[in-house]
């Protein structure tokens, strides 16, 4: 009897699960309304759309820029957005059958993409991108033949619309073609010149000499006999590790390489000849982790670099523990003792081994085109509507007063190249009672916003730390890479391959990642050197447990593409 | 009248009170050192300045949080939530354990194996959502405490608490006297089980008083609690300060608000209940550990 019951309580319980599986795969049998025909329907004038916002913004309703917008094509966005928590929100709305007319400003991913375009989801805007409908878009993708290969899908289909920022060293005067990414180089090194002064050292220019100088900071308790600190507080160096803007990276320079976090893939390196490697298997790298780890084991890196924030390295710097460090600005990172810190160079590789004069940065991608920032979903009645207000984002002034604020609040006139002049702190403090940060913060809107590097050259300027940033870049960092080729942020990928990443990268990039720390914090067995047996197995266990030789074809086969369709 | 009291008898009090005030400081200290943090400069906490006193007084996390327009209605809307889920979730409990604590109830096992299951198995967050979407609680104060309205395990305890602390003597001899059902119940068996009663409310209070989750789904930012305004209040911070961080730079003064508000959160979250509790606990040494024998 108790059995059976037992068994009855199982069978139905299997049923359920089935039929909530099976349920959960049926909504790929609704209508599908991608037949890549346009719908000429135009009566829909008042849509509903959701998405996400600045948490600093006052809301879209009052947002005088979209208002106009609206105004200009003749219809009315009933707005629900949200500043954190959006994507939960987003799939409970999808999976629940109730969304909006679109979604702006979510961020889906290419595979969300896919697969909300494949059900039916999304539309498909490929037949929209008319000169009548999108005439601003379409000049665009004229001209950035980039931009539409960046966005289109495997399938040919194009289900967002495009929106990315160009940041560049054209905005300080380069030429557009060979303008380089601010995101080029994330970290910039520094160190107390101050205590190298004091010490009688020169700023160091190879890794030993670095050694020499991080050695005598810890010897004389540089923190304690220099800026009167308790007695042994000296931290020689600390960074994060692998972190974006903080990591030690850039230190591995001195053997031809810098593995920089990377949104395509980390340690993912193009060569010159255009193919693929994984620099985490290369012997330069295995020297570079013995060599460091010398380094921590002397105690000149942070015992705490693999655990601490950004907030603790902050606090560490701004009471004048630190020797060495990495950030964008010294004054940021380092508060009242900035004046004591220069930039240190990109340093060569030790002595007496095949890396001596070996210096070289290995370059990151800008940031990418994509086009999960605005997608419009199969509920709305007319599409032709809701693209022509969407078109005039693609304006460079239009774009720039939805990035920052209106003309006439932040941007204040045109100066004699007609390039808009944004506002003062000074200023908006006066007239808004705020600084001009908070100012755009309020006014800033989440969506397909398509910042073209030529923006900054031709409709306005850039912000002044960003021009800092940029010219050291271009003048303190770039003269350091020899080999300016770079896995393109852009490539697309097939949805064989885009579930050959899914199912392979996290574990690779976690593994990797995790031994990284292991060699500098450990070393090889018992400390010294890794040895033949470790790094075979090493290798051996990302080419077997983590896909290691399927991810370089999938990432080949994607760049191979890429530059077949560019040429 | 004072005993005279031995020598063995002093030297146990000396430990007992010293083995006491260790404890005391272990759990009192965090609490300090979160209250200190709250008023330091926060890269001197990090730093490991702040050990006994605050370090680089100031008060920006606590006006930060108090100038937010939303505070006043987030902590209303708290009280109200926990008021009203404290007595519904309690009233939930005794109408369920208390016909579980019955030998006689009629399909009784079945009945414990279907609450058992809920413990252990559960639909995930986007199936419970439909479902509270389809019964129209979405946006009501309502889907806060009907989904989750019985707490399994503490209905265990109370169940457990009725079987094994009520005598069942003074039940019989009330129903020899002539006392119904009902009567049993609310005037024998709830006036006994208040120490339970009170460990189930501060469980519940607590619960109440922390979820902002349950809210963030389903009320659509509208009467949000107190924790979501003041998660709100540190997600714009720090929104700010990355923002700072990406371009504009100024990212270390914003940062520093964003680690204060932590602190100032935790203590600003943390004192209502601190100050509530001591009216239950005297209850609560009593009936703590009364109904946690099962079987």
């Amino acid at each position: 009897m108790k059995q059976h019951w037992k068994r009855g309580l199982a069978a139905s319980l299997t049923a359920v699960l089935l039929v909530s599986g099976l349920s959960g795969c049926s909504s790929g049998l609704v209508n599908n309304v991608n037949t890549g025909e346009i719908n000429p329907n135009t009566e829909q004038t008042e849509f509903n759309i959701m998405g996400g916002i600045s948490a600093l913004s006052s809301g879209y309703e009052n947002n005088e820029v979209l208002n106009a917008l609206q105004e200009n094509v003749g219809i009315k966005i009933n707005w629900e957005t949200m500043s954190d928590s959006l994507a939960e929100q987003v799939n409970i709305r999808i999976t629940g059958g109730q969304y909006p007319d679109a979604f702006m400003g979510v961020g889906f991913s290419n595979y969300d993409l896919a697969r909300y375009g494949d059900d039916g989801t999304f539309l498909d805007l490929t037949p929209y991108l008319t000169e009548d409908i999108m005439p601003n878009l379409c000049a665009i993708l004229e001209e950035h033949p980039e931009i539409r290969a960046a966005i289109t899908q495997e399938d040919g289909k194009i289900y967002g619309l495009p929106s990315g920022e160009q940041m560049t060293t054209a905005g300080i005067g380069a030429d557009l073609d060979d303008a380089y990414s601010i995101y080029t180089i994330p970290q910039f090194s520094m160190i107390n010149k101050a205590w190298l002064d004091e010490l009688g050292l020169p700023v160091p220019t190879t890794l030993d000499e670095l050694h020499d100088a991080l050695k005598a900071f810890q010897e004389n308790d540089m923190s304690h006999t220099y800026y009167g600190n308790a007695a042994g507080s000296t931290i020689p160096m600390s960074t994060g590790f692998d972190q974006w803007c903080w990591g030690q990276n850039i230190f591995y320079s001195g053997f031809g390489f810098t593995n920089w976090p990377n949104d395509v893939c980390n340690d993912l390196h193009l060569k010159s000849d255009g193919t693929v490697e994984f620099v985490c298997v290369s012997d330069a790298y295995r020297d570079c982790m013995d060599y460091f780890h010398t380094w921590f084991s002397e105690g000149l890196m942070d015992v705490e670099m693999f655990s601490q924030s950004d907030s603790q390295l902050m606090a560490k710097c701004q009471q004048g523990y630190v020797g060495v460090s990495t950030w964008w600005y010294i004054d940021e990172l380092m508060g009242e003792y900035a004046d004591d810190y220069v930039f240190l160079p990109p340093l060569s590789g030790p002595k007496g081994t095949q890396y001596e004069d070996v210096c070289e940065i290995t370059i990151r991608p800008g940031s990418p085109i994509t086009s999960g920032q605005l997608c419009i979903t199969g509920k709305c009645q007319s599409p032709i509507n809701l693209l022509k207000f969407f078109d005039q984002w693609y304006d460079g002034e239009t774009m720039m007063q939805l990035h920052y604020g209106p003309i006439g609040v932040y941007f204040t006139g045109q100066d004699e190249n007609d390039m808009w002049m944004s506002i003062t702190d000074e200023e908006a403090k006066e007239k808004y009672g705020k600084s001009a940060g908070e100012l755009r913060n309020q006014y800033e809107t989440y969506g397909p916003k398509l910042i073209l590097a030529e923006y900054y050259r031709d409709v306005f300027y850039m912000e002044p730390n960003a021009i800092n940033r940029l010219t050291w870049l271009a003048e303190d960092w770039m003269p350091y890479v020899k080999d300016t080729s770079v896995y393109p942020v852009d490539c697309t990928f097939t949805s064989m391959e885009m579930e050959t990443l899914d199912w392979h990268k996290p574990d690779f990039e976690t593994a990797v990642r995790e031994q990284e720390g292991l060699w500098l914090k450990n070393g090889g067995q018992g400390g010294g050197p890794i040895t033949d047996e470790e790094w075979e197995e090493y290798k051996q266990f990302l080419v077997q447990k983590c896909g290691m030789d399927d991810l370089l074809q999938v990432y080949q086969a994607a760049y191979d593409r890429y530059t077949g369709a560019e040429s | 009248m004072k005993k005279a009291r031995g020598l063995s008898e002093r030297a146990s009090d000396i430990v007992l009170v010293a083995i006491t005030a260790v404890v005391l400081i272990i759990v009192a200290y965090p609490l300090y050192y979160v209250l200190i943090a709250s008023v330091s400069d926060p890269y001197d906490v990090y730093a490991g300045k702040t050990f006994l006193f605050p370090s680089g007084f100031t008060l920006d996390g606590y006006a930060a949080v108090f100038q937010d327009p939303n505070i006043v209605s987030g902590f209303l809307n708290s009280v109200k939530y926990t008021v009203i889920g404290t007595v519904f979730s309690v009233t939930m409990l005794y109408i369920t354990a208390y016909p579980m604590a019955q030998r006689d109830l009629p399909g009784r096992k079945f009945l414990s194996i279907f609450f058992l299951i809920t413990m252990y198995f559960g639909g995930g967050l986007v199936p419970t959502y439909l479902v509270v979407k389809s019964t129209g609680l979405v946006g009501s104060m309502w889907s806060l405490f009907l989904p989750g309205g019985v707490a399994v395990g503490n209905m265990i305890l109370v169940r457990n608490y009725f079987q094994n602390n009520i005598p069942k003597d003074l039940i019989e001899a009330a129903r020899v006297d002539g006392c119904s059902k009902l009567g049993i119940f609310l005037r024998i068996v709830i006036p006994l089980s208040k120490p339970i009663l009170a460990v189930m409310a501060v469980f519940s209070m607590v619960a109440y008083w922390n979820d902002w989750f349950t809210a963030l789904i389903y009320l659509g930012g509208k009467g949000s609690p107190l924790p979501l305004v003041m998660r709100n209040i540190l997600i714009k911070s720090s929104a700010s300060a990355s923002q700072a961080a990406t371009i504009s730079g100024g990212y270390a003064e914003l940062n520093k608000l964003t680690e204060l508000l932590k602190f100032c959160s935790m203590i600003v979250a943390a004192v209502p209940m601190l100050v509530v509790y001591p009216f239950v606990q005297k209850h609560f040494e009593k009936g703590f550990m009364a109904g946690a024998v099962k079987g």
